[in-house]
Protein backbone atom coordinates (compact mmCIF):
# COMPACT_ATOMS: atom_id res chain seq x y z
CA UNK A 1 0.00 0.00 0.00
CA UNK A 2 1.36 3.47 -0.98
CA UNK A 3 1.45 6.44 1.63
CA UNK A 4 -1.19 8.28 0.60
CA UNK A 5 -3.57 5.03 0.45
CA UNK A 6 -2.03 4.30 4.12
CA UNK A 7 -2.48 8.17 4.96
CA UNK A 8 -6.22 8.11 3.94
CA UNK A 9 -6.48 4.79 5.89
CA UNK A 10 -5.24 6.33 8.66
CA UNK A 11 -7.65 9.31 8.18
CA UNK A 12 -10.39 7.13 8.66
CA UNK A 13 -9.11 6.15 11.89
CA UNK A 14 -6.90 2.93 11.02
CA UNK A 15 -4.00 2.76 13.97
CA UNK A 16 -2.36 0.46 11.34
CA UNK A 17 -1.80 2.63 8.73
CA UNK A 18 -0.57 5.49 10.55
CA UNK A 19 2.00 2.91 12.44
CA UNK A 20 3.21 2.03 8.99
CA UNK A 21 3.30 5.61 8.26
CA UNK A 22 5.27 5.92 11.24
CA UNK A 23 7.62 3.04 10.66
CA UNK A 24 7.91 3.95 7.12
CA UNK A 25 8.88 7.90 7.38
CA UNK A 26 9.19 8.72 11.34
CA UNK A 27 13.40 8.27 11.34
CA UNK A 28 13.38 10.90 8.37
CA UNK A 29 11.09 12.86 10.47
CA UNK A 30 13.04 12.91 13.72
CA UNK A 31 16.29 13.74 11.15
CA UNK A 32 14.43 16.81 10.23
CA UNK A 33 13.23 17.67 13.68
CA UNK A 34 16.67 17.40 14.82
CA UNK A 35 18.46 19.73 12.70
CA UNK A 36 15.84 22.22 12.93
CA UNK A 37 16.39 21.96 16.47
CA UNK A 38 19.62 22.77 16.36
CA UNK A 39 20.96 19.27 17.33
CA UNK A 40 18.67 19.00 20.34
CA UNK A 41 17.84 15.47 20.44
CA UNK A 42 15.19 16.03 23.47
CA UNK A 43 13.33 18.74 21.94
CA UNK A 44 13.78 16.90 18.52
CA UNK A 45 11.38 13.64 19.75
CA UNK A 46 8.92 16.03 21.50
CA UNK A 47 8.35 17.74 18.15
CA UNK A 48 8.35 14.45 16.28
CA UNK A 49 5.20 13.41 18.97
CA UNK A 50 3.98 16.60 17.87
CA UNK A 51 4.11 16.41 14.37
CA UNK A 52 2.28 12.99 13.88
CA UNK A 53 -0.33 13.84 16.95
CA UNK A 54 -0.68 17.37 14.38
CA UNK A 55 -0.47 15.22 11.52
CA UNK A 56 -3.46 13.48 12.39
CA UNK A 57 -6.03 15.81 13.07
CA UNK A 58 -4.33 17.07 9.37
CA UNK A 59 -4.85 13.90 8.02
CA UNK A 60 -8.62 14.61 6.79
CA UNK A 61 -7.86 17.85 5.47
CA UNK A 62 -4.85 15.98 3.33
CA UNK A 63 -5.37 15.99 -0.46
CA UNK A 64 -4.91 12.28 -1.35
CA UNK A 65 -3.67 13.16 -5.21
CA UNK A 66 -0.17 15.39 -3.13
CA UNK A 67 2.86 13.27 -2.76
CA UNK A 68 2.55 12.50 0.55
CA UNK A 69 6.77 13.07 2.00
CA UNK A 70 6.66 16.42 1.02
CA UNK A 71 3.18 17.40 2.81
CA UNK A 72 4.37 15.30 6.15
CA UNK A 73 7.56 17.02 6.05
CA UNK A 74 5.94 20.78 5.68
CA UNK A 75 4.08 19.93 8.83
CA UNK A 76 7.05 19.35 10.26
CA UNK A 77 8.98 22.01 9.28
CA UNK A 78 6.35 24.57 10.21
CA UNK A 79 6.16 23.20 13.69
CA UNK A 80 9.66 22.71 14.52
CA UNK A 81 10.37 26.44 13.31
CA UNK A 82 6.85 27.55 15.16
CA UNK A 83 8.26 25.94 18.27
CA UNK A 84 12.23 26.71 17.99
CA UNK A 85 11.21 30.52 17.32
CA UNK A 86 8.70 30.39 20.11
CA UNK A 87 11.67 28.59 22.31
CA UNK A 88 13.76 31.61 21.67
CA UNK A 89 17.03 30.36 22.98
CA UNK A 90 20.38 29.42 20.74
CA UNK A 91 20.33 25.70 19.87
CA UNK A 92 22.37 23.62 23.34
CA UNK A 93 24.66 21.76 21.15
CA UNK A 94 26.08 24.70 19.07
CA UNK A 95 29.33 26.17 20.15
CA UNK A 96 30.58 23.55 22.21
CA UNK A 97 30.20 20.76 20.52
CA UNK A 98 31.70 22.35 17.99
CA UNK A 99 34.56 23.53 19.62
CA UNK A 100 34.56 19.53 20.79
CA UNK A 101 34.42 18.17 17.82
CA UNK A 102 37.10 20.63 16.23
CA UNK A 103 39.39 20.01 19.01
CA UNK A 104 39.04 15.72 18.85
CA UNK A 105 39.50 15.83 15.44
CA UNK A 106 42.75 18.28 15.49
CA UNK A 107 44.36 17.02 18.63
CA UNK A 108 43.69 13.40 18.32
CA UNK A 109 43.75 12.78 14.68
CA UNK A 110 44.87 15.39 12.67
CA UNK A 111 46.18 14.42 9.47
CA UNK A 112 49.48 15.56 8.12
CA UNK A 113 49.52 17.85 5.48
CA UNK A 114 48.01 16.64 2.56
CA UNK A 115 46.81 13.82 4.20
CA UNK A 116 42.87 13.04 2.89
CA UNK A 117 40.88 14.11 6.14
CA UNK A 118 38.51 11.66 7.44
CA UNK A 119 34.49 12.13 6.31
CA UNK A 120 33.41 11.48 9.61
CA UNK A 121 35.09 13.85 11.93
CA UNK A 122 34.49 16.70 8.96
CA UNK A 123 30.58 15.48 9.11
CA UNK A 124 30.43 15.83 13.19
CA UNK A 125 31.99 19.37 12.30
CA UNK A 126 29.92 20.40 10.05
CA UNK A 127 27.29 18.84 12.06
CA UNK A 128 27.94 20.88 14.87
CA UNK A 129 28.72 24.01 12.52
CA UNK A 130 24.75 23.62 11.35
CA UNK A 131 23.48 23.82 14.62
CA UNK A 132 24.91 27.11 15.20
CA UNK A 133 23.15 28.46 12.03
CA UNK A 134 20.03 30.41 11.83
CA UNK A 135 16.93 28.77 12.09
CA UNK A 136 16.29 29.42 8.87
CA UNK A 137 19.06 28.26 7.09
CA UNK A 138 18.78 25.66 9.41
CA UNK A 139 15.69 24.33 8.32
CA UNK A 140 16.19 25.16 5.04
CA UNK A 141 19.45 22.59 4.80
CA UNK A 142 17.42 19.94 7.43
CA UNK A 143 14.48 20.19 4.20
CA UNK A 144 17.10 19.67 1.57
CA UNK A 145 19.45 17.01 2.97
CA UNK A 146 17.76 14.87 5.63
CA UNK A 147 14.48 15.82 3.72
CA UNK A 148 15.64 15.30 0.46
CA UNK A 149 12.87 17.81 -0.99
CA UNK A 150 13.41 18.98 -4.27
CA UNK A 151 13.58 22.90 -4.48
CA UNK A 152 10.19 23.28 -5.82
CA UNK A 153 8.96 21.19 -2.59
CA UNK A 154 11.26 23.01 -0.09
CA UNK A 155 9.44 26.42 -1.81
CA UNK A 156 6.20 24.70 -0.91
CA UNK A 157 6.93 23.99 2.39
CA UNK A 158 8.06 27.09 3.74
CA UNK A 159 4.90 28.71 2.99
CA UNK A 160 5.10 29.55 -0.35
CA UNK A 161 8.50 31.10 -0.68
CA UNK A 162 10.27 32.16 -4.06
CA UNK A 163 12.19 28.78 -5.84
CA UNK A 164 14.90 31.74 -6.32
CA UNK A 165 14.90 32.60 -2.73
CA UNK A 166 15.34 29.02 -1.45
CA UNK A 167 18.06 28.55 -4.39
CA UNK A 168 19.78 31.53 -3.03
CA UNK A 169 19.31 30.59 0.55
CA UNK A 170 20.85 27.13 0.48
CA UNK A 171 23.86 28.42 -1.22
CA UNK A 172 24.23 31.20 1.31
CA UNK A 173 23.62 28.35 4.16
CA UNK A 174 26.68 26.08 2.51
CA UNK A 175 28.98 28.93 1.89
CA UNK A 176 28.32 29.91 5.57
CA UNK A 177 28.96 26.61 6.92
CA UNK A 178 31.86 25.79 4.15
CA UNK A 179 33.11 29.28 6.04
CA UNK A 180 32.92 27.91 9.19
CA UNK A 181 34.82 25.08 8.89
CA UNK A 182 37.63 26.78 6.79
CA UNK A 183 37.66 28.89 10.23
CA UNK A 184 37.44 25.96 12.74
CA UNK A 185 40.32 23.92 11.13
CA UNK A 186 42.06 26.68 9.44
CA UNK A 187 42.66 28.36 13.37
CA UNK A 188 43.51 24.68 14.74
CA UNK A 189 45.40 23.36 11.88
CA UNK A 190 49.51 24.88 12.14
CA UNK B 1 36.00 23.82 -9.38
CA UNK B 2 34.89 25.21 -5.84
CA UNK B 3 35.71 28.26 -4.51
CA UNK B 4 36.69 27.57 -1.12
CA UNK B 5 38.91 24.61 0.08
CA UNK B 6 36.25 23.14 2.09
CA UNK B 7 32.93 23.10 -0.12
CA UNK B 8 33.73 19.65 -0.91
CA UNK B 9 33.99 18.91 2.21
CA UNK B 10 30.63 20.04 3.47
CA UNK B 11 29.05 19.03 0.40
CA UNK B 12 30.22 15.27 1.42
CA UNK B 13 29.40 15.45 4.72
CA UNK B 14 25.66 17.18 3.91
CA UNK B 15 25.54 14.38 1.20
CA UNK B 16 26.22 11.95 4.15
CA UNK B 17 23.77 13.49 5.92
CA UNK B 18 20.94 12.72 3.69
CA UNK B 19 22.05 9.33 2.89
CA UNK B 20 21.71 9.06 7.03
CA UNK B 21 18.90 10.68 7.40
CA UNK B 22 17.00 7.97 4.41
CA UNK B 23 18.31 4.97 6.85
CA UNK B 24 17.32 6.56 10.08
CA UNK B 25 14.97 4.58 12.14
CA UNK B 26 12.96 5.74 14.96
CA UNK B 27 13.57 4.33 18.60
CA UNK B 28 11.24 2.07 19.98
CA UNK B 29 10.33 4.19 22.79
CA UNK B 30 9.49 7.03 20.89
CA UNK B 31 7.95 5.37 18.36
CA UNK B 32 5.72 3.94 21.26
CA UNK B 33 5.26 6.90 22.47
CA UNK B 34 3.76 8.44 19.76
CA UNK B 35 1.36 5.74 18.94
CA UNK B 36 -0.06 6.30 22.71
CA UNK B 37 -0.18 10.00 22.31
CA UNK B 38 -2.29 9.42 18.80
CA UNK B 39 -4.70 6.74 20.19
CA UNK B 40 -7.58 8.28 20.14
CA UNK B 41 -9.28 8.93 23.39
CA UNK B 42 -12.18 7.13 24.64
CA UNK B 43 -15.00 9.36 23.73
CA UNK B 44 -18.50 8.29 25.87
CA UNK B 45 -21.21 6.89 24.06
CA UNK B 46 -23.86 9.36 22.91
CA UNK B 47 -26.51 7.99 25.62
CA UNK B 48 -24.15 8.01 28.37
CA UNK B 49 -23.23 11.76 26.81
CA UNK B 50 -27.11 12.86 27.61
CA UNK B 51 -27.63 11.33 30.57
CA UNK B 52 -24.09 13.31 31.89
CA UNK B 53 -25.79 17.17 30.63
CA UNK B 54 -28.71 15.78 32.97
CA UNK B 55 -26.86 14.96 35.70
CA UNK B 56 -24.93 17.83 35.36
CA UNK B 57 -27.75 20.21 34.44
CA UNK B 58 -29.68 18.72 37.63
CA UNK B 59 -26.60 19.64 39.84
CA UNK B 60 -26.25 23.12 38.84
CA UNK B 61 -30.30 23.56 39.10
CA UNK B 62 -29.57 22.35 42.92
CA UNK B 63 -27.37 24.10 43.87
CA UNK B 64 -28.74 27.46 42.69
CA UNK B 65 -32.22 26.60 44.58
CA UNK B 66 -29.97 25.89 47.69
CA UNK B 67 -28.17 28.88 47.35
CA UNK B 68 -31.95 31.28 46.60
CA UNK B 69 -34.05 29.29 49.60
CA UNK B 70 -31.16 29.56 52.12
CA UNK B 71 -30.30 32.72 51.58
CA UNK B 72 -31.73 35.79 53.44
CA UNK B 73 -33.21 38.41 51.56
CA UNK B 74 -32.22 40.80 54.02
CA UNK B 75 -28.41 39.82 54.23
CA UNK B 76 -27.51 41.94 51.13
CA UNK B 77 -29.53 45.19 52.47
CA UNK B 78 -28.16 44.78 55.90
CA UNK B 79 -25.05 45.15 54.93
CA UNK B 80 -24.39 47.95 52.72
CA UNK B 81 -25.31 51.42 52.90
CA UNK B 82 -25.61 53.55 49.88
CA UNK B 83 -26.22 56.59 51.21
CA UNK B 84 -22.26 58.08 51.18
CA UNK B 85 -22.10 56.85 48.21
CA UNK B 86 -24.68 58.71 46.56
CA UNK B 87 -24.16 61.32 48.62
CA UNK B 88 -21.01 61.82 46.99
CA UNK B 89 -22.32 61.32 43.39
CA UNK B 90 -24.70 64.25 43.57
CA UNK B 91 -21.74 66.20 45.14
CA UNK B 92 -19.68 65.41 41.67
CA UNK B 93 -22.61 65.88 39.44
CA UNK B 94 -23.46 69.17 40.97
CA UNK B 95 -19.70 70.49 40.84
CA UNK B 96 -19.03 68.84 37.28
CA UNK B 97 -22.31 70.77 36.13
CA UNK B 98 -21.04 73.77 37.80
CA UNK B 99 -17.63 74.33 36.12
CA UNK B 100 -18.27 73.08 32.89
CA UNK B 101 -19.23 75.95 30.10
CA UNK B 102 -22.63 75.77 28.06
CA UNK B 103 -22.80 73.29 25.14
CA UNK B 104 -23.20 75.48 22.22
CA UNK B 105 -25.43 72.87 20.41
CA UNK B 106 -25.65 74.60 16.94
CA UNK B 107 -21.96 74.96 16.42
CA UNK B 108 -21.34 71.03 17.48
CA UNK B 109 -24.24 69.71 15.05
CA UNK B 110 -22.95 67.32 13.21
CA UNK B 111 -23.60 67.38 9.57
CA UNK B 112 -26.15 64.84 8.26
CA UNK B 113 -24.90 61.80 6.10
CA UNK B 114 -25.90 61.90 2.71
CA UNK B 115 -28.20 58.99 1.51
CA UNK B 116 -26.13 59.15 -2.00
CA UNK B 117 -22.76 57.89 -0.45
CA UNK B 118 -24.84 54.89 1.46
CA UNK B 119 -24.64 52.57 -2.11
CA UNK B 120 -20.55 53.00 -2.63
CA UNK B 121 -20.02 52.57 1.09
CA UNK B 122 -22.23 49.72 1.44
CA UNK B 123 -20.36 48.22 -1.73
CA UNK B 124 -16.83 49.03 0.31
CA UNK B 125 -18.32 46.88 3.16
CA UNK B 126 -19.33 43.66 0.87
CA UNK B 127 -16.00 43.91 -0.90
CA UNK B 128 -13.67 44.23 2.31
CA UNK B 129 -15.78 41.14 3.94
CA UNK B 130 -15.76 39.00 0.47
CA UNK B 131 -11.45 39.40 0.71
CA UNK B 132 -11.42 38.62 4.77
CA UNK B 133 -12.99 35.71 4.21
CA UNK B 134 -11.25 34.62 1.07
CA UNK B 135 -8.32 35.17 3.30
CA UNK B 136 -9.35 32.77 5.66
CA UNK B 137 -10.21 30.62 2.84
CA UNK B 138 -6.79 30.33 1.90
CA UNK B 139 -5.02 30.34 5.86
CA UNK B 140 -7.71 27.49 6.58
CA UNK B 141 -6.05 25.77 3.22
CA UNK B 142 -2.42 25.83 4.13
Amino acid sequence: MDDSALAVAAARGDHGALASLLDRHGGRVLAVATRIAGGDRTLAEDLSQDVWVHLLRALPKYDARRPFVPWLLQVTANLCRNRVRGERRRPSASLDALEEASGEFVAGKAPAPGERIEREEIARIVRAARDRLPESYRSILALRYEGDLSHEEIAEALRGLPIGTVKNRLHRAREALALELEKTLGRRQP
Amino acid sequence: MNERPFDDAVDAALESARRAAGETTLPPALRARILAAAEPAAAPEPRGRLIDFVLRAAAVAATMAAVLLVMPNELAAAEFDPRPLLDFNDHIAASIAHRLPPLDLEASRIPQFAGDAALPLAGVAIALVVCGLIFLRRERGR
